[in-house]
């Protein structure tokens, strides 16, 4: 950027600061300033045209230190961008662009975006065909995404949302996507956490951190979300597919709500402004499926994760976020303190989209495991009188404590959906009936896969090969023996199929 | 006295913003002097400050008569859209070389008021740095007709000539 004197020289436009308050500041003069225009102030600090009135303009400072009244200000003529390239895949930035850490030299990207901008029409759209995997077994097979779906994260906090993030992340960083990770207001050991992870999962070439933490200004926490679509736009019109994770919106609403309410907006509900929904709207009607003007289709895939408190998915802005999404993956606090990992309830989770670009296998299956744990929850009741109970709801209980079971997921893993369908198969025919056993063949199924060319290939046949559950059941059932030994495993007599 | 030609009658006299500044501390004064029994009866003191023609311009519309509490609220009323016109005068900010005199800043004053605005004020700054000529900040414009600026200006055209001739 250019001095104070440079940008008066050029523009030959001048403003007083007449008051500040905190980040919000109001000058007079500046006649021809237009809305998120960049502003520089005489000691360098930067700022944006919030509003305009006839003697007067609103600027919202990107400063931790405050300016004074009688401070000279003029314009710079530059709209709020970011420098956008391949530079900034494996580095942590500001939504300036600029590195989190001085240590950190990066090599600014000759392109800049503006960060703000409006979301691409109906015409550069396309449906949602293709599926989207997080590696997460019950997500992929219960609650399946789409590329270029937005799906809400919500549940309250340490209920291992930020783990699911992570291992989508991962997931996707190994399919090529480009994963950008916008922290919001984030402590910063937070974000060193991230970046650790991504650097010890081997897969920072793939990803790019915008963040700001507590202690920057209020003005450049609430551009980060912005930003980050900002960069994800650029990837895909460079080809690529893109997910965009938001951590977190309740906070972006939270730091909105301080700006508009210094600037003596009138409060609405639950002191929010007027415009919250507009603000996040805006924001979330960016990510889709889209089709480039050379013709090929790329996604923005996004993540945006809200916070519930204690369990209450009712909330003002959960809802709001609800209603703009393609449906939510909910973290059930019940659930985590009685172990589930991860802790989603796939009862009160929704993918509106996901769906329709499953095949008719994985569609079978699903609508099947959601029918048979909806049966479950309904027997759940009966377990108390376990004497009592009929046969089959002992079956049905038993089944669903080793579903859950085969659904246990560590934080950082990342599991193959067609080697889970195939396990899924082996669980369903019944060939295990302990849990414990089937636990520790699980892992080894799982590390012969990883080493195993022969095993993989015999899984990706399976699973394409079959159109229907039955088929795959039918398929599995035959070969169940040649499937054990390759992957390890000792056979044992299965008797009720 | 009608307000309007209080108003003009003093803006004619009025020449910086800092003149203003003055005035408008002498208008406060006098409203604190109705709230006071110190002060009863001695209204016309508090322009003692201003130069003798505003003060008199003030007295003959403010002041001539003692402040009763019947014409208090009238008087009060005066003195509050007298303000606000005052402060709502708009303002040319001069940097200039050189400290100015009295004599200067009345030269300036009077080419301004004649021929842009009989309400325009002057704001004047001082800037050695400048070495000549004048920055002018009017409107939330800014023209920059310094010689330190054409000096500037000069050395990055003829940069290369101007090096050559030092060296």
């Amino acid at each position: 950027m250019k001095t104070f004197q440079q940008y008066l020289t050029t523009n030959e436009e001048i403003g007083f600061v007449e008051a500040c308050n905190q980040s919000i500041v109001y000058a007079s003069g500046l006649p021809n300033a237009t809305l998120q225009e960049i502003v520089m102030f005489e000691t360098g600090e930067l700022g944006t045209i919030l509003s305009l009135a006839r003697e007067q303009v609103e600027i919202l400072l990107f400063s931790k230190y405050s300016v004074k009244a009688g401070m000279k200000v003029t314009r710079t003529g530059i709209k709020q961008e970011i420098p956008v390239g391949f530079e900034l895949l494996g580095k942590a930035v500001n939504p300036f662009g600029q590195p989190l850490s001085a240590s950190v030299t990066i090599e600014t990207p000759k392109i800049s975006r503006p960060i703000d901008i409006s979301p691409s029409g109906i015409n550069t759209r396309k449906r949602i065909e293709q599926s989207f995997e997080t590696g997460v077994t019950l997500v992929d097979m219960l609650i399946p995404l789409g590329k270029g779906q937005r799906e809400l994260v919500i549940g309250d906090r340490k209920t291992g949302k930020t783990s699911f993030l992570y291992q989508t992340m991962l997931k996707q960083a190994s399919l090529g996507t480009i994963c950008i990770y916008a922290g919001i207001g984030k402590k910063k050991t937070d974000i060193k956490k991230i970046e650790a992870f991504f650097h010890s999962a081997g897969i920072e070439n793939n990803t790019v951190i915008i963040a700001t933490s507590s202690e920057d200004p209020a003005g450049v926490t609430f551009l980060t979300p912005y930003a980050a679509m900002t960069l994800a736009e650029y990837f895909r019109d460079e080809g690529h597919d893109v997910l965009v994770v938001m951590d977190d919106l309740f906070t972006h609403a939270k730091f909105y709500r301080e700006i508009m309410l210094i600037g003596r907006r009138f409060p609405g509900r639950n002191a929010y402004p007027a415009d919250i929904f507009y603000t996040h709207a805006r924001l979330l009607e960016r990510a889709g499926n889209f089709v480039l003007p050379n013709g090929n289709e790329h996604a923005i895939t996004c993540l945006p994760v809200v916070e519930s408190i204690e369990g209450d998915i009712a909330g003002f802005i959960q809802t709001n976020l609800m209603s703009m999404t393609d449906g939510h993956i909910y973290f059930d606090v019940d659930m985590f303190t009685k172990g589930n990992r991860p802790a989603i309830n796939p009862f009160v989770s929704v993918s509106r989209v996901g769906r329709q670009t499953q095949t008719p296998l994985r569609l079978t299956l699903s609508r099947e495991l959601t029918s048979f744990l909806s049966l479950h929850r309904r027997l759940e009741s009966f377990s108390h009188f376990s004497a009592e109970a009929g046969s089959g709801i002992k079956r049905t209980l038993a089944v669903a404590e080793r579903i859950f079971a085969f659904f246990t997921q560590r934080a950082t893993e990342v599991k193959n959906l067609d080697l889970q369908i195939v396990i899924f198969c082996l669980l369903w025919t019944d060939y295990w009936q302990d849990i414990q056993k089937m636990e520790k063949d699980i892992e080894t199924i799982s590390q012969t896969y990883k080493n195993s060319m022969e095993a993989q290939s015999l899984v990706k046949s399976l699973v394409s090969n079959a159109q229907s559950l039955n088929e795959l059941l039918l398929a599995v059932r035959k070969q169940q023996d040649k499937i054990l030994s390759l992957f390890g495993i000792q056979v044992v007599n299965v008797t009720n199929i | 006295m009608s307000n309007s030609a209080l108003f003009d009658q003093i803006i004619a006299l009025l020449r910086t913003t800092s003149e203003v500044m003055q005035v408008l501390t002498c208008l406060e004064e006098l409203t604190e002097t109705f709230f006071s029994s110190k002060s009863a009866g001695d209204h016309q003191q508090v322009f003692r400050k201003l130069p003798k023609e505003i003060s008199a311009i003030l007295i003959t519309g403010l002041a001539s008569e003692p402040i009763t509490p019947e014409n208090q609220i009238s008087i009060k009323r005066k003195i509050d859209e007298l303000t606000d016109k005052l402060r709502t005068c708009k303002n040319i900010q001069l940097t200039i070389a050189f400290q100015p005199d009295e004599q200067t800043i009345t030269l300036f004053s009077d080419w301004i008021k004649k021929n842009v605005s009989p309400e325009l004020l002057i704001d004047m700054q001082f800037d050695k740095s400048i070495v000549g000529g004048a920055q002018i900040i009017a409107g939330g414009v800014f023209k920059d007709y310094t010689v330190r600026k054409s000096l500037a200006n000069r050395f990055r055209i003829q940069r290369d000539d101007i090096m050559g001739l030092l060296n």
